[in-house]
């Protein structure tokens, strides 16, 4: 009877609990995702920390180098990110290790080296006045470790061919994900200080793959007007929030560029159906692929089918747009 | 007379089709069902690469074409190009069902290539020499290391002209389509007309240089300096194709392993090379100066070897767009593009020629002090903390306190204490106790022997509510 039971138990269990987000890739390999908010835009020098002790454990490390499994760990916006792809079973050892390694962290930050400690500040964690010059303390890279991946914060994308060993590794790592999406805005001030526009787009939900469409053309034509016509050297980063998505543009600007911006801005590009063939495209890059499926989760939408190109009408509604140009 | 004049026209349409281009599919490579990749490719011979370049440049630069933006867009196409020794290519990236109508597109913009139109070819040459006009060191380092000039020479429309009618015959033409194509797939692909547009110059070409004394005065010795801790290389590789991968992810798999972190980009070059530019730092560099042969050294590399070599064949099956540098001069030489699941032969001698640049190494190369690594410890102070209420305790907080009481190397377990009233409450609040003993242990990894539940009893009602976590010296 418990050989029957047990096995409906588990099964139940993994249906039940709330899964990480998955999505459908074109490829035998499995990407991985893990990610979480920092608190207020901050911690990032913690976080960094945490991440490369997690992944400098021998068995991860062993693991990865065995099953030559990718991983990079990054800061976008308020979120910071590992993630990374390898074979299916590669995935499956790497995150069953990073969840073996987790129990033994906490011993592990207390005798960390502070050298480790010493990172070197991103423009986001400017952005978010996270501008600390002092390293954070053993007490506070502990709590924010607790905070993050803990205590139900932490949430978890997989792509490719997910198996259910997959996702109760995954699941094994996040726990259950309790909290809810409120990433805070960066400071207004320190942004005017740095060379870049900030740009965002915000909707309310609930979302559809239009809002999706809508969106990304108006990025794509903001890009596309600063980096193209303009002709200024650009680095144009997206980073998909819960309420739409911002854009970081790291350049410069004249007078005239900026008045052109905030025409642009008055007067936002409207998308005909005829473009959509280019959003789909994009969707399905190569370099794409992990941005446009953490896109769809954040928004619970679902990515078009590959029927989908040619035709389509659309239902599009204004988002409301917020602007921030730098100082000249 | 009619009839006459009719069997003159398709006499003169036949002369100036001349012939199709030859359609190679790739069938076992990416069956996926979003994006497909499409090159029309010619062979060329080597000198003939700068004119190809520009070629490209005029027909993949969108100032040119007017319609291409608008039609890019709509098909959802990405415009690539590709030039080396062997030939170059004009690709693109494509949804799935936007297939024919962009092969349509691309046979458009090369039977229409602007090389009559002045003012057009002045957009392209001034959209070069702005080009220029940054500073680029990795494009700046990769000719200098081929010993090929550092800026293209400025040829006329003739010699592109001539480049045209030489190279750009539909016979000599090869399509490919890195996927399987169904038989009604293929039929409209080779229905698809490709007219012969492209005459003999009149005059003989030549090269113009006269712009290049405008350009600006070249920087490279004190720039080369600004970026330190850089190597860009020649490596020669093994020159079967999938022989070539398994050996460039024996190489780096490596370098990770000995001389960790890896940041690197590189392109693949002529046959057996492969040029690759990567920070360097101490450890690094040494591993790349004691190099000379690359073998496994036990069976856990072989191993790992083994999984990054199948892991970056599934990606460039999938992804063959990410990867047009690798394949395309294996078709264009005729090469069978099938490759081995397992490779028997891991040995390789590795040589190297390149350029060093390391003058960051006399710091990043410096070891801790040994009286820095343990200043900033935890507090010595054992934890105590006291918590009233229903609402569940700051667990993080005390886990960090307690995290910080076991680094102290003390072994005596603390006391998380509660307190019940009535005898009916007593086996609630011990296992509201132990519930918070299993989130301490599971959530926040402290470990089971460091913290014991002790309940008392009381008769105080404000001392009901009370939970202490307390640990002793």
């Amino acid at each position: 009877m418990l050989r029957i039971v047990f096995p409906l138990l588990g099964v139940a269990g993994i249906t039940v609990a709330q899964p990480p987000c998955r999505q459908p890739a074109e490829t035998p390999l499995n990407f991985w995702m893990l990610y979480h908010l920092l608190e207020h835009g901050y911690g990032e020098k913690a976080a960094r920390l945490i991440a490369a002790l997690l992944l400098s454990d021998s068995a991860v490390a062993q693991t990865a180098y065995l099953y030559a499994v990718e991983y990079q760990i990054e800061r976008l916006g308020p979120w910071f990110i590992l993630r990374g792809y390898g074979l299916p079973q590669g995935v499956l050892h790497f995150l069953e290790a990073l969840h073996r390694a987790q129990k033994h962290l906490p011993e592990r930050i207390t005798q960390a080296a502070p050298q480790l400690w010493e990172r070197t500040s991103s423009m986001y964690a400017w952005a978010y006045g996270d501008t600390t010059t002092t390293s954070p303390s053993v007490e506070e890279i502990l709590r924010l470790y607790f905070a993050f991946w803990r205590e139900g914060h932490l949430r978890c994308i997989l792509q490719g061919k997910v198996t259910p060993e997959l996702i109760r590794a995954a699941r094994m790592i996040t726990g259950t994900t309790t909290s809810s999406y409120e990433p805070p805005p960066p400071s207004t001030s320190m942004l005017q200080q740095l060379p870049l526009v900030y740009v965002k787009w915000q909707l309310s939900p609930p979302f559809s793959i239009d809002d999706l469409f809508l969106v990304w053309y108006q990025q794509e034509q903001l890009r596309r007007l600063l980096c193209q016509q303009k002709q200024l050297a650009c680095h144009f980063r997206l980073v998909p929030l819960p309420d739409g998505i911002e854009v970081w543009i790291e350049t410069g600007l004249s007078a005239a560029v900026r008045q052109r911006i905030e025409e642009f801005i008055m007067k936002p590009p409207i998308p005909e159906s005829s473009v959509y063939p280019a959003f789909y495209s994009w969707l399905y890059s190569s370099e794409n692929l992990q941005l446009a499926g953490w896109w769809s989760c954040l928004w619970d939408v679902s990515l078009p089918s590959p029927m989908e190109t040619t035709s389509k009408s659309f239902r599009l509604r204004k988002p409301k747009l917020y602007l921030l140009p730098t100082a000249p | 007379m009619p009839a006459f004049a009719g069997l003159a026209l398709i006499c003169w349409l036949q002369v100036r089709e001349g012939g199709h281009p030859q359609l190679i599919t790739i069938p076992h490579w990416g069956n996926r069902q979003t994006r497909v990749c499409v090159a029309l490719a010619w062979r060329h011979t080597p000198p003939e690469k700068p004119t190809a370049e520009w070629l490209l440049r005029l027909a993949a630069s969108e100032g040119v074409h007017l319609d291409k933006p608008v039609f890019a867009e709509s098909l959802g196409v990405e415009v690539r190009t590709w030039c080396r020794e062997e030939g170059a290519a004009l690709i693109l990236v494509v949804p799935r069902s936007q297939l024919i109508p962009a092969i349509e597109r691309l046979y458009f913009w090369m039977q229409n290539l602007p090389l009559e139109d002045t003012l057009r070819w002045i957009q392209v040459q001034r959209a070069y020499l702005r080009s220029w006009q940054g500073f680029s060191l990795q494009q700046e380092l990769q000719l200098r290391l081929r010993h090929s000039a550092l800026r293209l020479p400025l040829p006329d429309l003739n010699r592109i002209t001539a480049y045209a009618y030489r190279y750009l015959h539909p016979d000599s033409l090869i399509l490919i389509v890195s996927s399987a194509l169904s038989l009604k797939e293929k039929n409209a692909i080779l229905r698809l007309p490709f007219l012969w547009t492209y005459f003999a110059p009149k005059g003989s070409p030549t090269f113009s240089l006269s712009t290049s004394s405008r350009l600006p005065p070249d920087s490279i010795e004190e720039n080369l300096w600004a970026y330190p801790g850089y190597v860009a290389l020649y490596i020669s590789t093994p020159c079967a194709w999938d022989e070539r991968l398994a050996f460039l992810q024996a190489f780096l798999t490596r370098w990770k392993t000995q001389a960790p972190p890896l940041s690197w980009q590189g392109s693949w070059e002529n046959a057996c090379q492969f040029f690759l530019q990567a920070r360097l730092d101490g450890k690094s560099f040494l591993f790349l100066r004691n190099l000379t042969h690359l073998s496994p050294r036990d069976s856990s590399e072989v191993i790992a070897w083994h999984h990054a070599y199948t892991a970056k064949i599934k990606h460039l099956l999938t992804y063959p767009e990410e990867y047009v540098d690798f394949w395309l001069p294996v078709v264009l030489r005729g090469d069978s593009l099938s490759g081995r699941d397992t490779l028997l032969n891991w040995q390789w001698d590795f040589q190297a020629r390149g350029l060093w640049l390391y003058n960051e190494l006399l710091w990043t190369d410096t070891l801790p002090k040994p009286s820095e690594v343990k200043t900033n410890r935890l507090s010595q102070a054992p934890p105590s903390f006291t918590w009233r209420g229903k609402s569940t305790p700051p667990l993080s907080q005390w886990a960090v306190a307690l995290q910080a009481y076991a680094d102290n190397a003390n072994e005596k377990p603390c006391e998380l204490i509660g307190y019940y009233r009535k005898r009916q409450h007593q086996r609630k609040r011990l296992s509201y106790l132990h519930s918070l003993r299993k989130q301490l242990i599971q959530r926040y990894h402290v470990l089971p022997q460091q913290v014991r539940v002790v309940l008392r009893r009381t008769e105080s009602a404000a001392l009901e509510e009370t939970i202490l976590l307390q640990c002793y010296e």
